[in-house]
């Protein structure tokens, strides 16, 4: 099957893991080994598949390191967030002195 | 009391705040260029600098421990280890990795500012509320002290009476109109409650509340099963003791089932203490403690039932061991 592709090619080229994917899906619905499709069609772009190790039995954790950083950035946002809202609410109470006094004049 | 401008410019401000957290976080290569101005304005990153962003070394790490040989040196590497080692033996990352660490960073800040705008949304229409209710009470007051300067004693002796309640002076009300607005302003402040501390408590419950929810939904978009999921509360050293109570077996995470902690409410708001209950949301009124999804691969024995601690699966430190 030859493919002659008419879309845009710049999306195309910012896509390219999900145009390869689609294609695949086709392939795969038509009886073609996945992987070697991917390899085939990767091979004739002039690029290569590399198999990489993964932890076959991988540990999962949550990274506790990095807990008091990211609490202390939050706080000092969250301190700044709060002088400004401060701000907004004492303008407003100044405000309704303001106008308490007019009516007291 | 606030006008809609108000509410309008704190929402502002709770999505500006989040931006700069963005940046904070996950880099100003991560963010547009507005936000990183936004952060150089608030004075959190010196624009002479490159800013380090806490979190641009997570992907990277969590990348190369799954691709490490040595599973048993992957489970015992922390962060800072992983980045003395590569601070002592520099490997460059290939375009495809930092293309891939880019593009995780990048959707993670967006990410924070998703939440901001949500936080935004729902803190404002609880301020609004509030203000109004507020509004109600600063009416009455108003109204009184027209009175008692028309020479009604009785609401006169209201106003002094409620000033005293809340630390005022004997004399306090005689003196209050020989002051600026701005003295004024505070006095009333006090008359009616402590507005400052509402909004305060308005703003950390309503954040632990966006930001749970907001967690929740996008396990369930990319869930075979929403029944499936399970999650444990990252609870804070000075946590309450009732998040103690609910959320950890002898300093170990509880693991719930998600549905069944939405199942008993949003939140605990409106109900009575003896009522409450654990929830996905904020369990009490300053709750800050976080919902962590428990990842899926982990496995689970068949005999664990939901609210269970299992040390052996989840220790006190949030590792999985």
């Amino acid at each position: 099957m030859k493919l002659r592709v008419e879309g845009d090619a710049g999306s195309l080229a910012r896509n390219p893991g999900a145009a390869l994917d689609a294609l695949a899906d086709v392939a795969v619905a038509d009886g073609a080994d996945r992987e070697e499709w991917l390899a085939k069609a990767l091979s004739a772009a002039g690029g290569a598949t590399k198999r990489v190790h993964v932890n076959g039995d991988p540990r999962f954790r949550i990274v506790k390191d990095l807990e008091p950083g990211v609490l202390r950035v939050h706080a000092a946002v969250m301190k700044k967030l709060m002088e400004d809202i401060g701000g907004v609410l004492d303008r407003a109470a100044e405000r309704e002195a303001g106008r308490l006094k007019d009516l007291l004049r | 009391m606030l006008t809609p401008s108000d509410i309008e410019e704190i929402k502002k401000l709770i999505e500006g705040s989040h931006n700069v957290l963005a940046v904070l976080l996950y880099g100003p290569a991560s963010v547009p260029a507005a936000w990183l101005n936004e952060a150089i304005s608030q004075g959190f990153v010196d624009p002479t600098k490159t800013p380090d962003a806490i979190l641009q070394d997570l992907y990277a790490f969590g990348t190369y421990m799954a691709h490490l040989n040595d599973p048993a040196a992957a489970a015992v590497t922390s962060l800072a280890g992983f980045l003395k080692i590569i601070e002592a033996n520099p490997v460059p990352q290939t375009p495809v990795e930092a293309h891939a660490a880019q593009i995780a960073a990048t959707r993670a800040a967006a990410n924070v500012r998703g939440l901001g705008t949500r936080m935004g949304s729902s803190a404002g229409t609880r301020i609004g509320t509030a203000s109004a209710a507020h509004a109600t009470r600063y009416r009455a007051l108003i109204r009184d002290i027209l009175a008692a300067r028309s020479g009604d004693k009785a609401a006169e002796a209201r106003i002094q009476a409620e000033g005293v309640r809340q630390g005022q002076e004997e004399d306090f009300f005689r003196g209050m109109f020989r002051k600026t607005a701005k003295e004024m302003a505070s006095d009333l402040g006090h008359l009616t409650g402590d507005w400052e501390r509402d909004l305060l408590r308005i703003m950390q419950t309503e954040s632990t509340q966006t930001l749970n929810e907001a967690m929740a939904e996008r396990w369930k978009e990319d869930a075979v099963d929403p029944d499936d999921i399970l999650v444990y509360r990252s609870v804070r050293p000075d946590a309450c003791s009732a998040c103690k109570g609910f959320y950890l077996d002898g300093g170990n995470p509880r693991i719930f089932r998600l549905s069944m902690l939405e199942a008993n409410g949003s939140s605990n708001a409106g109900r009575r203490r003896s009522d409450w209950l654990p929830v996905n949301g904020a369990t009490h009124p300053w709750c800050s403690c976080v919902t962590v999804r428990l990842s899926r691969f982990v496995g689970i024995p068949g005999s664990w039932k939901h609210g269970q601690a299992l040390p052996k699966v989840l220790g006190p430190k949030g590792y999985i061991t």
